[in-house]
């Protein structure tokens, strides 16, 4: 429920904290996530983006912390799996992503880096890729 | 105290009244293993029954970020606190399984009922172990929830959405649960209220709070061990889950007269949810009805787990494990099928494979699948075991009998044209 401005005594407000711990389950986190997203009929790429989408706070925080390579290696183990070969280079990252494709958001990275740019250069999108009005 | 079986423990317990058993019990599988945590089915119970002057705080579904989230807050590890008080070290599980009498083996701990004539207030002894809640910690229902949060200071116009950057990044595991009432076999709730104001229906024991009896004591509210009974400070009664019992009995014009699933099930976008009716044997367990879906998914492939058996109310709400999750926490959580229930669902069978795709498929309740088998596709071996995928079409049936799924396992992709993103 996203509003203006943060307000502590609201009871509706959302936060959120960060614990640490010593066990590591991304692993298998990532391997559920593209095992349900390729049931879904999703395919290597779509998943691709899915995970380099900061709204998708599970598959970002694994492509943050492991990086892309590590990604794109379960994706196709996964895929490999359920006989759907994955081949990065038809799938040409130079192909500009069809309209409203997740992978225009920002990517991993520092997560402030370059959205104060993007705020005031481009027009804002919404997770489904249509323009949003400025608020300004 | 009576003495009544509980399938999920594997054991007789105590309960303060007879047991009684509807002739089918409302009944749901989540699969939490595809939960987006995006709040849909939250706010389709909120906006259908919830949305007056002084419910505001009241979210008779709601989703939680796991191991941080709760509502009301740490309402799970403060009962495991006081039960493990009650009896220390004792919560323990053992015993062979058995089949619909005992799928877990048997639970060697207390119950909240068992526990609870030792836990003695200033008002006397408890019928269930339970707190209650202070008003704080009802509020903030996202606590710890890896939703975007609102605008920094002295950034107005922010959106939230408008890049995700504010999102903030749990360093570890976590899932999301989808929480309601569960409208227990042995409803806490039910046994604590001093006016005999809530009920199980005998048609398909839905647990309702008659509005009219009720006082404002909230015993109810310190017993329900998943704490699902909420005061309104407005009528000072207490209002709880009602099961959308009008879609249940078939009365939502949208299902032609047939039963429906509830608004949350029905809305539910990550497909997580199948609801259902299943039928009860006279000694409470569950009747064989080999092709019920949720029948198949508790007590034939075990996959769906109850949540939190060992307070021992029988919740009627079964939950697919997130596969990535430490197993002793799931252990603590779903009880000591929770391994086996991992390792089934992450080498799923010809028959779970198909059964897996009638959730979220059509808002009616589903009452019997058949399966036509289809052609091999291919043969595989997954982390060592064998895998072999069939493109079976699943077949599911509303009470009646009409048809209201046919699917495969194989099911092709439809991308909705952007025009139509929004559309329902
Ligand atoms: S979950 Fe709580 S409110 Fe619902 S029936 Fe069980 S004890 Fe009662
Ligand atoms: S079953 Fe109906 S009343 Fe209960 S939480 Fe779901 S939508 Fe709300
Ligand atoms: S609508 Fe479904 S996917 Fe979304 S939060 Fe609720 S249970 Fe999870």
């Amino acid at each position: 429920m996203p509003k203006d401005e943060y307000d502590p005594e609201d009871p509706l407000e959302l936060c959120g904290v960060g614990l640490l711990t010593e066990e590591d389950t991304s692993e298998a986190m990532t391997e559920c996530f593209i095992d349900e997203f390729l049931r879904l009929g999703h395919d290597a790429r779509q998943v691709l983006a899915l995970f380099r989408n900061r709204h998708y706070t599970g598959m970002n925080m694994v492509f943050q912390n492991r990086g892309e390579d590590f990604v794109r290696a379960k994706i196709t183990e996964v895929f490999g799996w359920w006989k759907r070969p994955v081949s990065w280079e038809e799938a040409s990252e130079e192909t500009p992503p069809p309209a409203g494709d997740e992978s225009r958001l920002p990517v991993a990275g520092d997560p402030h880096e370059g959205v104060e740019e993007q705020r005031h250069t481009q027009p804002l999108r919404d997770p489904m890729g249509n323009p949003m009005p400025s608020l300004d | 105290m009576s003495s009544v079986y509980n399938w999920q423990l594997g054991r007789e317990m105590e309960y303060p009244y007879e047991a009684a058993y509807p002739d089918r019990q409302f009944a749901f599988v989540f699969n939490l293993n595809r939960c987006i945590g995006c709040q849909s089915c939250t706010m389709a119970c909120k906006s259908t029954w919830t949305f007056n002057k002084g419910q505001e705080a009241m979210w008779w579904n709601n989703v939680e970020t796991k191991p941080y989230g709760g509502y009301p807050h740490h309402w799970d590890v403060k009962l495991l606190n006081l039960l493990d008080q009650a009896n220390p070290g004792g919560q323990t599980w053992n015993g062979t399984p058995q089949a619909l009498k005992g799928p877990y083996g048997q639970f060697q701990g207390k119950t909240i009922f068992e526990v609870a004539e030792k836990n003695i207030s200033p008002e006397g002894a408890q019928r269930a172990l339970g707190y209650l809640p202070a008003d704080a910690e009802w509020a903030s229902p996202n606590r710890f929830e890896d939703n975007p949060s609102a605008s920094e200071k002295g950034h107005k116009g922010q959106m939230a959405f408008s890049g995700g950057e504010l999102v903030p990044q749990h360093k570890t595991w976590f899932f999301y649960l989808a929480r309601l009432c569960n409208h227990c076999s042995y409803p806490a709730c039910l046994a604590a209220c001093p006016r005999n104001a809530i009920y199980k229906r005998p048609e398909d024991g839905i647990v309702l709070l008659d509005q009219e009896r009720c006082r404002g004591y909230r015993k109810c509210m310190e017993a329900c061990p998943y704490k699902k009974t909420h005061y309104r400070g407005t009528t000072r009664v207490t209002e709880k889950c009602i099961g959308c019992f009008p879609r249940v009995e078939g009365r939502d014009p949208q299902g032609g007269g047939l039963p429906m699933q509830t608004r949350c099930m029905a809305a539910c976008v990550g497909h997580i949810r199948l609801h259902g009716l299943v039928q009860m044997n006279q000694d409470g367990t569950w009747k064989e009805d080999r092709q019920h879906p949720l029948y198949y998914l508790v007590h034939v492939a075990k996959v769906a787990l109850p949540l939190y058996p060992q307070f021992g109310t029988e919740p009627n709400g079964y939950y697919i494990p997130p596969r990535w999750v430490p197993r002793p926490y799931l252990k603590q959580m779903f009880g000591p099928g929770a391994e086996a229930a991992v390792e089934k669902y992450a080498h799923p069978d010809r028959e779970l494979l198909a059964v897996l795709q009638l959730f979220g498929k059509d808002a009616r309740m589903c009452f019997r699948y058949e399966i036509k088998p289809g052609p091999k596709v291919f043969e595989t071996v997954i982390r060592g075991k064998p895998f072999e995928i069939y493109d079976d079409t699943i077949v599911g049936y509303a009470r009646d009998g009409t048809k209201i799924i046919e699917t495969k396992v194989e099911e092709p992709l439809h991308v909705r044209d952007r025009r139509y993103a929004n559309s329902i």
